[in-house]
């Protein structure tokens, strides 16, 4: 039978989740506002690891006075629509476009028309219409902006979902990598603004800031961010999690169920957790079979390493390829296929196939960097004492071992 | 009428009727759509399955689900078009859904102020805010909010082919609540699962699969109940392996289930071949654009395993595949992981490392074995798989029965085209049994038919692949013993000798027939005595199967060449005794009257050797009536033996004379063949020529012959002539 003393939660991928739907991250949260009420904070994860959850639930609940506004960058262009967005978002929010009368890029009919305009079409009218006009001269008109929100009594966090993904796809059209200096060196300068104390910015993103950023001569640009990360769930958080989709779902799923779901995929990731229970039910509802501790085994070792849910893991293959210079791509990649295979190796043998592969001129402290990004992206942890690696979870393993463990020796 | 490609072009209710298998799909997306938060966080849809797997009918079935609950009231069905070419960015994208969404709701006003504003629209971005404002005002204006069945998505997102396309789609679906996607593609598209790309595992995904069997079976039910045949749950019941048969063909894709069903529910045995190959003529324009969009190198691998699976039935490795097509195994791995991901193949094991793999639509795999199959046994080997299927073993043996009677009658009728194509069908057939005495009756039945129609190379060949087909024991020496006995009536004798010692050496019951026609065989090889042995060995052996009367005859004739007179004479009056109305018994009479004659004379001839025992005359007479009765015979090395004897004499042209005395007194008036036969024999011995001559002479009354020789060689011939012409 059901439990009717667990939260229900839907089995929800994608989207990001709301209220309760934002399950086991309440002490995160509280980290969050932390640092936030601090300075500003670089939110890093892995996609579909629930960044922008984290964000809407900021957005839902905010604390103190603080105005969170939300965007997602991830399709703009150019500085013009930065601006323009940072406009929008303030004008829809009505304790800060009261700061926003008067700017000079906004005629008091347009900020009237802004205020008023119900019709989505109107709006979108007025947002081409004022990008336009703040094209030639983006940055005077952003000081204008920040120099108005200084005063305005409250603290402003702007939410900047896929921030990463805009600067590349910015630097990915003609003189946009210009563009793309300039905009990160004009977001820093507005928060070294002495009169700019109340801004504060939150910028997530899951494909990795620092090689973006190492690419345009620009990680300084985002030093003065503390970094947060999101981490896996604990085991009874996991436990709770999958009670929780599992009455969500009006899903029997046994104690002893849930156990055997996070042994088999080891680091409790919510997401793995989640395509796990998907498959799961899949193959309840279409054979009509109970869940047992056997079936999600065979769901496990069949669909889920299988080839049909090949393409959940592909990318942490994938990226390696993507991040790394073809030496360093095959240096990680022999290391990892080592540690599948031998469960457990040595930070000295690690550090010895490192060496064996990148070449004679890789440097111990190059190592380290290797093994601490390996490490950030949840692809092996050290043991307590930091003497031995192993994979960080054990379906990653259990994959890589099933699609690659046979390259070894190439 | 059947709308297999178009089921929105069925009633509501025939839809619902045949609605099998995904219910519990429609139930998970009606729950989703009644738990959507309000604002952003919107869950969205993607079901991935094979063309005609049934996602037309469940996007139509959860528009009913919508329009005749309370959720009609917050959400607006919004259905694509399956094809929508026109998209290629995002604002299209809109665009199309406010079309849909205006016809669907029939506001013309809503189309006409769409068009006023993509005309403002510079920009791909400014045209996609636009749209979606429209959208926007348009849902908020009638209180509801959007269901967008959108098919095909995957060819959507490749139309338009832009990350920052991709991603404004992505915004407006991730961050605004206006809009719930549920979309369909044919697989896991790389817009989906590129960790780069803005819709990375963006959507929920449900991979729809093949109908069980027993789904099957509800399926097909359901849907002769809309036929109004109501007994089809019994005649389904009692064909579970028919059930079992489409299943797996069609790979449990509905579509192909109701498509087979609908060429096989009433067809005949011919039919069948008939309606299959109808089917897959059909479904070839979906296959081959399926295989023709592969990359060479896919196309290779597909070739490889479809080729090899057709005579296997078992999946193959990487490596095996690399090996076969001389690619490296890393490359055919990877390009296999890609067309597992797109439906074309499938790994038959799941654990282990080491992947095997087979093509994931049975029908796919007939359909290339059938269009690119390079022998005609390549070529037809689906259709055993089908019919191995189809059929029990049972069937198949009272299908094989019921065509050959049906062969028979063709046969009469002379309707020989019929009657090739209706064996060629049974050897399919044939070679569909699994059991092997079943399968080796029906083989020898239909070779039997390819015999009576004169089929012969057919039949033969039949009766090649038994014996090659590793049968042992009685059903090898048998099909043995009916190629020897076919080969007895078509072949050479030496050709048919080869066939019936080898299924002498296998041990054939039939070993009195067999024994039978040998000595026949022997016979027409005029190796006399070797065919009486073999005769005698046949009337040994008291085995029925042989035909007494025929080794009799045989016997007889064999008997007659060796010059046993006697028993020759035995032989024949015992054959004619069993066989009076046999077609040559005038003949055989004539040799028993000339055997009694032979033997009338060699006994006169003994007794004039024993009277007169140093007496030239009596010896040249002998030896010159044993060389006609041994060219007679055509017994060779008697010939050359007497000959000897006659000829090497010291006695002059004494023997001569007797030899023409002989000849005119002994030989009939009507049988002057005989003698130039003889003189053929003996060749051109220059003692032969006066003899040669006058029997030229009486052929042509030419007195010239005569005129130009010498004299002494003139009277010897003249002479004869007047021998001769005496008789």
């Amino acid at each position: 039978m059901y439990n009717k003393s667990v939260v229900i939660l839907a089995n929800q991928v994608g989207p990001p989740v709301r209220g309760v739907q934002c399950f086991g991250r309440d002490q995160f949260i509280d980290l969050v506002w932390e640092k936030l009420s601090l300075g500003h904070v670089l939110l890093t994860a892995p996609r579909r690891f629930g960044k922008t959850s984290i964000m809407y639930k900021l957005v839902d609940e905010p604390r103190w006075e603080y105005q969170a506004l939300i965007a997602d960058l991830e399709y703009l262009r150019e500085p013009a629509d930065l601006i323009t967005l940072f406009t929008e978002l303030l004008m829809r929010n009505p304790v800060t476009s009261r700061c926003l009368k008067g700017v000079s890029f906004l005629s008091g009919r347009l900020w009237s028309r802004f205020r008023e305009s119900v019709e989505e079409v109107e709006l979108h009218k007025l947002r081409f219409k004022l990008r336009d006009e703040l094209r030639p001269h983006w940055r005077e008109s952003g000081d204008e902006l920040f120099d108005r929100l200084a005063g305005c009594g409250h603290t402003i966090v702007f939410l900047l979902d896929e921030f990463p993904m805009m600067i590349d796809g910015m630097t990915r059209r003609d003189g946009g990598v210009e563009d793309a200096r300039a905009v990160l060196r004009w977001l820093r300068a507005v928060r070294q603004r002495p009169e700019c104390q109340n801004i504060r910015f939150l910028i997530g993103g899951s494909v990795g800031i620092g090689a973006i950023l190492r690419k345009l001569g620009e990680v300084s640009s985002i030093n003065d961010f503390e970094s947060l990360k999101l981490e896996p769930f604990s085991r009874p958080t996991a436990l709770r999690f999958l009670a929780g989709l599992a009455e969500g779902q009006q899903t029997d799923l046994s104690l002893a169920c849930q156990r055997k779901m996070l042994d088999l995929v080891g680091l409790p990731i919510p997401y793995f957790l989640q395509v796990l229970f998907s498959e799961v039910r899949k193959v309840h509802l279409q054979a009509g079979t109970a869940i047992t501790t056997r079936l999600i085994e065979r769901v496990y070792h069949e669909r889920l390493l299988g080839v049909e849910c090949k393409t959940y893991f592909d990318h942490y293959y994938g990226r390696i390829r993507d991040y790394y210079a073809r030496d360093l791509e095959r240096a990680i990649k022999r290391m990892l296929r080592e540690v599948a295979v031998m469960t457990e190796v040595s930070r000295e043998a690690f550090y010895q196939i490192y060496r064996k592969e990148a070449g004679a001129s890789a440097t111990a402290e190059q190592f380290n960097d290797v093994a601490a990004e390996l490490e950030n992206d949840f692809y092996v942890r050290p043991s307590t004492d930091g003497k031995h690696y192993t994979f960080a979870c054990k379906i990653l393993r259990d994959w890589w071992l099933r699609y690659y463990g046979m390259e070894y020796g190439d | 009428m059947e709308f297999f490609y178009n089921v929105d072009a069925l009633s509501p209710e025939r839809i619902k009727h045949t609605f099998v298998g995904r219910q519990w799909l429609l139930d998970d997306l009606v729950g989703i759509l009644k738990k959507q938060p309000k604002g952003a966080g919107v869950q969205h849809v993607l079901i991935v399955a094979p063309r005609g797997m049934g996602k037309t009918t469940v996007f139509l079935m959860l528009g009913f689900a919508v329009e005749e609950s309370p959720l009609r009231k917050r959400w607006q069905v919004v259905r694509f078009r399956e094809e929508s070419y026109s998209i290629t960015d995002a604002g299209e994208f809109w665009m199309e859904a406010i079309r849909q969404l205006s016809l669907t709701v029939a506001d013309r006003e809503l189309e006409a102020q769409m068009k006023k504003l993509a005309a403002e629209c510079r920009a791909s971005g400014e045209l996609e805010s636009g749209m979606v404002a429209l959208l926007k005002d348009w849902a908020h204006k009638h209180r509801t909010r959007l269901l967008l069945l959108v098919e095909n998505f995957d060819e959507i997102l490749s139309q338009i082919h832009s990350e920052e396309e991709s991603s404004r789609l992505r915004n407006v679906l991730m961050n605004d609540g206006t809009v719930m996607l549920i979309a369909a593609a044919t697989s896991f598209f790389e817009e989906t699962r590129g960790y780069d790309k803005p819709l990375y595992n963006f959507f929920k995904v449900y991979n729809l699969e093949g109908l069980a069997q027993a789904q099957t079976e509800e399926l097909l039910y359901r849907r002769a109940e809309l036929d109004g045949n109501m007994d089809f749950r019994e005649y389904l019941k009692a064909n579970a392996g028919r059930v079992r048969a489409l299943s797996h063909f069609t790979g449990g894709n509905p579509r192909l289930v109701l498509m087979l069903y609908a060429v096989l529910a009433d067809a005949n045995l011919v039919e069948v071949k008939t309606g299959l190959e109808k089917l897959l003529d059909e479904v070839t324009p979906y296959f081959k654009a399926k295989t023709e969009i592969l990359a060479p190198q896919q196309r290779k691998i597909l070739d490889q395993i479809a080729r090899e699976s057709s005579r296997t039935s078992v999946g193959q490795s990487p490596t095996a595949i690399a090996q076969a097509i001389r690619l490296t195994p890393n490359l055919v791995s990877s390009q296999l992981q890609r067309m597992a991901k797109t439906g074309y193949v499938r790994a038959v094991n799941v654990r282990g490392r080491t992947g095997y793999y087979t093509l994931s639509e049975p029908l796919f795999a007939l359909w290339y074995q059938m269009r690119f199959g390079r022998e005609a046994r390549e070529r037809m080997q689906w259709l055993v798989e089908f019919l191995r299927a189809w059929y029990d073993q049972r069937e198949l043996g009272t299908e094989t029965e019921r065509l050959c009677d049906r062969m028979s009658e063709l046969l009469m009728a002379g309707q020989r085209q019929a009657v090739r194509e209706g064996l060629e069908y049974g050897r399919l057939l044939t070679e569909a049994m699994t059991d092997q005495p079943a399968q080796f009756r029906a083989k020898v039945r239909i070779a039997l038919h390819h015999f009576e129609a004169e089929e012969w190379q057919s039949g033969l060949r039949l009766l090649d692949e038994l014996i090659n087909s590793g049968c042992q024991g009685d059903e090898l020496s048998a099909a043995y013993a009916f190629r020897a006995t076919v080969q007895a009536a078509i072949a050479p004798p030496v050709d048919a000798l080869v066939d019936i010692d080898k299924a002498l050496q296998h041990g054939s019951r039939d070993v009195g027939v067999l024994w039978q026609l040998k000595a026949d065989q022997l016979l027409k090889l005029e190796r006399f005595a070797k065919a009486l042995e073999a005769a005698d060995r046949a009337l040994e052996l008291r085995d029925a199967t042989a035909d007494r009367g025929e080794v009799q005859r045989v016997r007889g004739i064999a008997l007659f060449k060796v010059g046993r007179w006697m028993e020759a004479r035995a032989a024949l009056g015992e054959f004619l005794r069993i066989k009076p109305d046999h077609p040559k018994a005038d003949m055989l009479n004539q040799m028993m009257r000339v055997a009694d004659r032979a033997d009338d004379y060699e006994r006169h001839l003994q007794v004039g050797l024993q009277r007169w025992p140093g007496d030239s005359f009596v010896r040249d007479f002998v030896l010159s009536h044993r060389l006609l009765t041994s060219v007679e015979l055509g017994d060779d090395s008697r010939i050359a033996g007497y000959w000897g004897e006659l000829s090497n004499q010291e006695s002059g042209g004494e023997w001569l004379r007797t030899f023409v005395y002989v000849i005119s007194t002994l030989v009939q008036s009507s049988q002057p063949s005989l003698v130039r036969k003889m003189i053929a024999k003996l060749g051109d011995h220059p003692q032969l020529f006066p003899l040669r001559l006058a029997l030229e002479y009486l052929d042509t009354h030419d007195r010239d012959l005569i005129e130009k020789l010498s004299p002494e060689v003139r009277g010897v011939v003249e002479d004869i002539v007047q021998r001769l012409e005496k008789q």
